[in-house]
């Protein structure tokens, strides 16, 4: 991994080929994003206004072409290695005990919003990032959420980084891009909020003053769906002890499942986990 | 809340001069373009010439982006409905009408 410094300035336009030619022998950071769906779906048939009218809620509906695709995705990931010595010992735990990769993080969640925007799966795939960096090199940095908004496809269009996108469209966006950079970079803290249909600064206009070189960034899958639940369950275990971040995935079929999920989630009390 | 009523109305009401058809005017149709991403989905309506996009992101508070475009792009309309409450961000109308 190398750490930029402010007189090593680094822009995302036509000096990138430059720096990287210069300083290419130094990267270090290698970094694995595994990838968990728990995939809930039903089929939605075309429907007509009237319809619509009815269902209070027309989007949300998931198609057989869209539930085909993200098996897809899903299924084609390489799996996630199983460490054969922490399953061993993952064997002979008692109940009753925890693990956590917390300290990894600087966590402090109320900032962690995404706000109005359906970027959640930059926040999951930067916070294994940022997993990843404490992990390999022992520092703890906020990543740039922003960055990667401003950067993919534009920042603008039908697919920006608001309207979704994958844990793959992360990890393939990061090893093409083959840097990150910190979240304390001028213009590089989280502006996107409230925006609608394009990233709220152009990348032109983030500083890349401090970041850190990426190997590689690679995607595995962990399977929980076709296996029995406590394989499911001792294959995250797994994961999690070999000090990976997971990214969590799950669909909801409608917006009245999504009322129920957020209904749960704020006026439940903790006993009810 | 219906959320493309809410929208027809809207643009009708701050916007008579896009001629928007009544709302049984308007079918939904199966997104070719849309795939339902991670945080993200996407239904698109037409009918009498515009195109009626409206995305939904995963967030906490319901919100619903919407894109309304009249022959592919004389008229456009770019907003957004939080919590049922409009929000127009932008409105073009380059058309004769």
């Amino acid at each position: 991994m190398r750490i930029f410094h402010k007189d090593e300035v680094l822009h995302s336009g036509n000096t990138r080929n430059g720096m990287f030619n210069k300083i290419f022998h130094n990267r270090l950071f290698s970094f694995v994003l595994c990838l968990l769906f728990i995939f809930i779906s039903v089929s939605a048939m075309p429907l007509n206004i009237e319809a619509a009218s009815v269902n209070n809620y027309p989007v949300m509906h998931i198609s057989q072409q869209e539930k085909a695709l993200q098996n897809e995705l899903f299924l084609s990931a390489p799996k996630a290695v199983i460490d054969r010595q922490i399953q061993k010992e993952l064997q002979s735990f008692q109940s009753g005990n925890s693990f956590s990769l917390l300290s990894h993080l600087y966590y402090i969640p109320e900032e962690r919003d995404q706000g109005y925007i359906g970027n959640c799966w930059v926040w999951a795939g930067t916070g294994c990032m940022e997993i990843a960096l404490n992990v390999q090199l022992g520092i703890t940095d906020r990543l740039s959420i922003q960055y990667l908004d401003s950067l993919y496809n534009n920042g603008e269009g039908d697919d920006w980084a608001g309207n979704g996108g994958f844990a793959s469209s992360f990890a393939d966006f990061y090893d093409e891009h083959q840097f990150i950079i910190s979240w304390d970079n001028i213009n590089a803290y989280y502006q996107d909020y409230n925006s609608v249909d394009r990233a709220a600064v152009s990348a032109d206009n983030i500083a890349t003053n401090s970041g850190y070189l990426l190997e590689s960034v690679d995607y595995a899958q962990i399977r929980t769906h076709r296996v029995g639940e406590d394989s499911a369950i001792m294959a995250i275990k797994n994961i999690l002890n070999q000090n990976m971040g997971i990214f969590f995935a799950f669909y909801l079929t409608d917006d009245e499942d999504w009322r129920q999920f957020y209904d749960f989630w704020k006026y439940e009390p903790e006993s009810s986990v | 809340m219906d959320v493309l009523k809410t929208i027809l109305e809207y643009i009708k009401e701050n916007h008579p001069d896009a001629g928007l058809p009544e709302a049984d005017g308007i079918c939904y149709k199966v997104d070719s373009d849309s795939r339902r991403k991670l945080g993200y989905s996407r239904s698109v309506y037409t009918g009498g010439g515009w195109d009626i996009s409206i995305g939904r992101p995963v967030t906490p508070e319901k919100v619903y982006n919407v894109k309304a475009e009249y022959n592919n792009g004389d008229i456009i309309w770019i907003g957004r409905i939080i919590n049922g409450k409009v929000e127009e961000k932008s409105y073009e109308n380059i058309s004769q009408r």
